[in-house]
């Protein structure tokens, strides 16, 4: 072999190994991390695909859940620092311009940008939303409420607020 | 490879380096196949300089220039640090590995390490560039001097190999020559 031949060896050799240890070493973080949050949410019930928000209004979009079932955000918002983007952005989508993304509900938005679902009350009127629900205006047909936050009142059809 | 080419080569890494930098510069997509082109230079880049590495670690324990340490030490943060930005960013990239039809990883933990190995991964090329400084404006200022044409061929590259004095102390020689011949 020449010796620009044993060169490029050596070096694709020793990228490949790095990149392998550094895949082994993150996938190994990821799995752990993945084990502790399972441990600790296996009280939660239900969990929900939640906070989303669109850009006129701070106000949590709702995802309306299949069943009846009560739900409670705190599955949600766990292991989340909602709202703490060091940044102070809101509503930063992927991949985010703080450094720090993460995406738990898959809205691609970063929850560090977003404001804890649990905390804005949601908890408590969370619950039953009929799937025949709101469609924002502004939105092509997502299950969304811009300006009316928890869905409008079934019986009545006012807006919670 | 000559000094122009070597040059450009190290001039152009570090431009698409810069741009890659931020996706929002660019765009997504341009982010990402900006990225993946800058791995074939990275390579070569590599390979060229791959002789002062291996020297520079096996004599890292002895007798070594504190410049030349702290180029190594810069060197291996840099290098730890785009394998690991190139490595996450492939694996979270939607342009390129949707190409081939394989979704990137949705773990969010690929998305910090490559946040944080990108801010890394500029703070070394920072570092590196600022210790190799004197040689880029030196190869630069002897390319405009020399005009256009300078760079391409031996001829030109003679300037660059002009005599250097070498002071290696009696016995210590260097590691491919253990019988500690003088080099001058």
């Amino acid at each position: 072999m020449t010796s620009l031949g044993r060169r490029v060896a050596s070096v694709l050799a020793v990228v490949v190994a790095t990149a392998l240890i550094i895949y082994a070493g993150v996938h190994f973080l990821a799995v752990n991390d993945q084990v502790t949050a399972a441990a600790s949410s296996e009280t939660a019930t239900v969990t929900v695909a939640v906070p989303a928000f669109t850009t006129e209004t701070t106000a949590p979009r709702t995802t309306v859940p299949e069943s009846d079932t009560p739900v409670t955000s705190a599955a949600v918002s766990q292991d989340v620092a909602w709202g703490s983007c060091r940044k102070g952005l809101v509503n930063d989508p992927y991949p985010g311009r703080c450094h720090d993304y993460s995406d738990t509900n898959g809205d691609d938005i970063c929850d560090l940008s977003q404001p804890d679902p649990a905390a804005s009350g949601a908890a408590s009127t969370l619950a039953a939303i009929p799937s025949t629900g709101v469609t924002d205006a502004g939105t092509a047909g997502g299950l969304l409420t811009g300006g009316c936050p928890f869905g409008p009142c079934v019986a009545c059809g006012a807006c919670f607020s | 490879m000559t000094l122009r080419n070597r040059l450009l080569l190290d001039g152009l890494m570090l431009g698409a380096f810069v741009a890659a930098y931020r996706p929002s510069w660019t765009g997504f997509s341009i982010h990402e196949w900006l990225s993946l082109a800058l791995v074939v230079p990275t390579l070569v880049h590599l390979v060229v300089n791959w002789d002062w590495v291996v020297r520079t670690i096996r004599r890292f324990c002895s007798k070594l220039r504190v410049t030349a340490r702290l180029n190594l030490v810069v060197d291996v943060a840099l290098f730890l640090s785009v394998v690991t930005v190139m490595l996450s960013g492939l694996l979270v990239s939607e342009a390129v590995m949707g190409l081939f039809g394989v979704a990137g990883a949705k773990e969010g933990i690929w998305y910090r390490v490559h946040s944080v190995s990108a801010d890394a991964a500029i703070l070394t090329v920072a570092a590196h560039v600022m210790l190799h400084l004197k040689w880029m404006v030196r190869a630069a200022r002897r390319r405009v001097l020399r005009g256009p044409g300078a760079g391409s061929g031996a001829a030109a590259m003679r300037p660059a190999l002009s005599p250097v004095r070498v002071r290696v102390p009696r016995g210590a020689g260097d590691a491919h020559d253990p019988a500690g011949r003088r080099y001058r």
